[in-house]
């Protein structure tokens, strides 16, 4: 299996190129979901906010008094608006929002 | 046992993290299973799971839907869909454009980490439109898919593991 070329999510809000696995495809959920397994600072979304039906993933940065932050890290399957290819979407005040796949160019 | 006569109201006032449609927050499902049985056989509606732990109720053609967290069985958010006939802030429904509302209550702005329209100061309200995931500047051409009213609690640390 290839390793991942990173250890954490502070390197990917340092530089969100990195999940992009190839110039083709990015890291699979899975990959990352192992990376914060066990992480308290991070979470799991489990119920939805809006009226679309989850198919994707999102992860939520969480302080140390259990409130969240403004970072965000989304898995999206792919099939909406950007196309058929998945992606992710990395958000946070200071990065602001920065899509990464292969149909985006890279920041 | 524990009757209940609530009941669909497609008129009923749009109140952030509070009620929509007749319905109200926190309510369990077990008080309204009388309107969710039939659903998709001999009464016009469906329900599905959307999320591992959400499942969603869909009244009519989806003028009126709710997610119930099925880890405690209680109603976390309620959906209004195009054709509902209530207000949000007595001037917002869902199927009028973004840019208008925004317009009609300038606190409306579109989050593109959350993928809803936020209402600045007011909690537990989301706006969709059809689009998923849309630039930000596109937003305020599309139209207002769904209003949805939210319990927040159902969003804290514990909320998400099941346990408000």
């Amino acid at each position: 299996m290839q390793p991942l070329p990173f250890t954490s999510l502070e390197d990917v809000f340092n530089d969100p190129t990195l999940l992009m696995k190839n110039p083709q495809e990015v890291w699979e959920p899975a990959f990352i979901e192992a990376l914060v397994q066990g992480n308290s600072a991070w979470r799991i979304e489990q119920l939805g906010r809006g009226s679309h039906a989850g198919t994707g993933m999102i992860l939520r940065e969480v302080n140390t008094n259990g409130d969240l932050t403004d970072r965000i890290v989304q898995w999206h399957p792919g099939g909406g608006y950007h196309g058929s290819q998945p992606y992710w979407k990395v958000s946070s005040g200071k990065i602001g929002t920065v899509r990464i796949g292969p149909q985006f160019s890279q920041p | 046992m524990k009757t209940q006569s609530i009941r669909l109201q497609i008129d009923a006032e749009i109140i952030p993290a509070t009620s929509l449609g007749g319905f109200t927050l926190g309510t369990p499902v077990r008080d309204i299973q009388e309107l969710i049985t039939g659903l998709g056989v001999w009464k016009a509606g469906s329900y599905q799971l959307v999320l591992p732990f959400e499942a969603r109720y869909t009244f009519g053609e989806g003028t009126i839907a709710l997610s119930v967290d099925v880890r405690n069985g209680k109603i976390f958010k309620i959906i209004a869909g195009v054709g509902y006939k209530g207000l949000l802030f007595n001037k917002i429904a869902p199927g009028i454009l973004v840019g208008q509302a925004m317009q009609l209550e300038p606190r409306l702005y579109y989050s593109e980490a959350e993928e809803v329209i936020l209402c600045k100061g007011i909690s537990g309200l989301t706006l969709n439109v059809a689009e998923i995931d849309p630039p930000a500047h596109l937003v305020p051409n599309l139209a207002i898919s769904a209003i949805s009213v939210i319990a927040e609690e159902a969003f804290t640390a514990s909320g998400q593991a099941g346990y408000w």
